[in-house]
């Protein structure tokens, strides 16, 4: 480190009091926009959480769908249509829906029934206990063992529950990579059983899961199960388009927006002006250097630095307490719905650099503004 | 005969303007040779602080010349005129302006870290 930032350096960490609420203010900032975004992101990820879970490649479905909750059924000879475009490899049917169980101690309990297509049992979970070919026993349902596992009052393999007046019984416990939003517990069973055990529609079929030849059929696949009235859909673009649904067609994106913003507001406003006060304080102290022979290059560095330097150990202090108090609440908390990516990071990191910098901007102009003789006059 | 160290010629600062204008240093010139011991005595505010800015490169005069080591020092650019002022001039400030949060040996040695110095170098 040169001489000049030394100084800085220096100048900004012995002044403890200013330097603790310079840190406090930019922490604080960085932990309220990290935990927004955060949140927002988790419940993305949760809104498409069956999405996930089940893995195909492409997803058909009715093109009113606008996310994987709320089903439009497709006619059963919709399946031999897809079946039948060039590329596809296989397609299978998906049932998505949700039913009313009544658990052994005589409690009702919703629960997301998901029936797989009966003889590739394509999208199965991963099983934590039980076989996967008990799924064909009679009656057989698997329970996923996920943060809503406990409404199912934490059933073992033998469970039973009644669904629709039909007996139901747990003949396997799963885990799978992402639990739902909306904080029910999921259940496995195959499609026929799905269809025998809940009432339905005339058309049966939540989606059609369709895996290609190879990648360069997608857009071909896509074409033809338009021009067949439907919609297919990659992975991705489900999950984005799940996404955007939430995002611009609910309140949730605008309030996680409107909250983010306000951590921002509150993060310039004490950092900044406490980084105005100290600047301010110190004035005389960069004048006496400038009047001593800093050049102006010298004394923007050295307020830069400071602005940098209790900036990215703010953000880097409100990351791990962001981090921290996400590790504690899960573990109170199994439903919450917060991760931290990347990309919420980069944009903390954005606007931190945004803060240090009007921060930086406003004691600069004073530093450069400030006339020796003033100093030296005393 | 001694080398001359500084050269000011007719040195004028006033401030304000109008009839708040005052005029501060009005007509120095002098010479001061190396090795010469120069008291500058007067009344407060005769001038004393302003003139002795003038020479050491920190408040421009309204006109006149201050001829150090045969250059015109406010001929010079602003960084140059910085570089001036760490290289060639001492100053001990009227309120000393010492930095509290550096230590004494620290802020001795500020005029020998801001010529990018080693900072473990300069206070030894």
């Amino acid at each position: 480190m040169s001489g000049i930032l030394h100084i800085a350096y220096k100048l900004l960490v012995n002044d403890r009091s200013k330097y603790a609420a310079l840190l406090v203010g930019i922490t604080f900032a960085v932990f309220l926009m990290i935990e927004m975004t955060s949140l927002f992101a988790g419940i993305l990820t949760r809104s498409s959480a069956t999405v996930i879970n089940i893995g195909a490649s492409i997803w058909v479905m009715d093109p009113a769908i606008q996310t994987v909750a709320n089903t439009i059924p497709l006619p059963d000879y919709a399946l031999d249509e897809v079946r039948s475009i060039p590329g596809v490899k296989y397609a299978v049917p998906l049932y998505s829906g949700s039913a009313l169980l009544k658990l052994p101690d005589g409690v009702y309990q919703a629960a997301n029934i998901i029936g797989l297509d009966d003889t590739s049992l394509f999208g199965r979970p991963a099983l934590d206990g039980g076989n996967i070919e008990d799924i064909y026993a009679e009656n057989a349902f698997i329970a996923v063992k996920d943060s809503e596992f406990y409404k199912l009052e934490n059933p073992k393999v033998g469970a039973e529950f009644e669904l629709n007046d039909h007996r139901g019984v747990i003949v396997g416990i799963a885990h799978v990579a992402s639990s739902g939003l909306f904080g029910v517990p999921t259940l496995y069973t195959t499609y026929n059983r799905a269809l025998q055990y809940l009432p339905n529609t005339r058309f049966t079929i939540s989606y059609l899961l369709v895996e290609p030849k190879s990648p360069a059929d997608v857009a071909s696949i896509k074409r033809q199960v338009a021009a067949a009235g439907y919609l297919a859909l990659t992975k991705d673009e489900f999950i984005q388009k799940i996404s955007n649904f939430y995002k611009y067609q609910t309140g949730i994106g605008t309030n996680m927006l409107i909250m983010t913003v306000i951590s921002f507001i509150i993060g310039l406003s004490i950092s900044g002006q406490t980084f105005y006060t100290f600047v301010i304080e110190n004035l005389e102290k960069f004048g006496a250097l400038k009047a001593i022979g800093a050049k102006g290059c010298e004394l923007i560095s050295m307020i830069l630095f400071q602005a940098a330097f209790v900036s990215l150990t703010g953000y880097g202090i409100g990351v791990g307490l962001c981090a921290f108090i996400i590790w504690l609440a899960r573990l109170y908390l199994p439903d919450y719905a917060a991760i931290i990516t990347f990309s919420n990071l980069i944009l903390a990191f954005i606007m931190v650099v945004v803060i240090a910098a009007i921060s930086s901007y406003v004691g600069v102009r004073k530093v450069l503004r400030i006339e020796p003789f003033d100093i030296f006059r005393g | 005969m001694a080398k001359t160290a500084i050269e000011a010629v007719g040195l004028n600062k006033w401030f304000g303007e109008g009839e708040a204008k005052t005029h501060a240093v009005k007509d120095v010139s002098f010479d001061a040779y190396l090795g010469e011991i120069l008291y500058v005595v007067g009344p407060s505010g005769s001038g004393k602080t302003t003139m002795l800015s003038m020479i050491s490169g920190i408040l421009r005069p309204n006109s006149g010349t201050v001829n150090i080591e045969g250059s015109d020092i406010w001929s010079l650019g602003t960084d140059a005129l910085a570089e001036f002022r760490l290289r060639k001039i001492g100053f001990v400030f009227q309120d000393f302006h010492l930095f509290p949060r550096l230590t004494t040996a620290e802020n001795v040695a500020i005029p020998l870290i801001l010529p990018k110095r080693n900072w473990d170098a300069a206070l030894k």
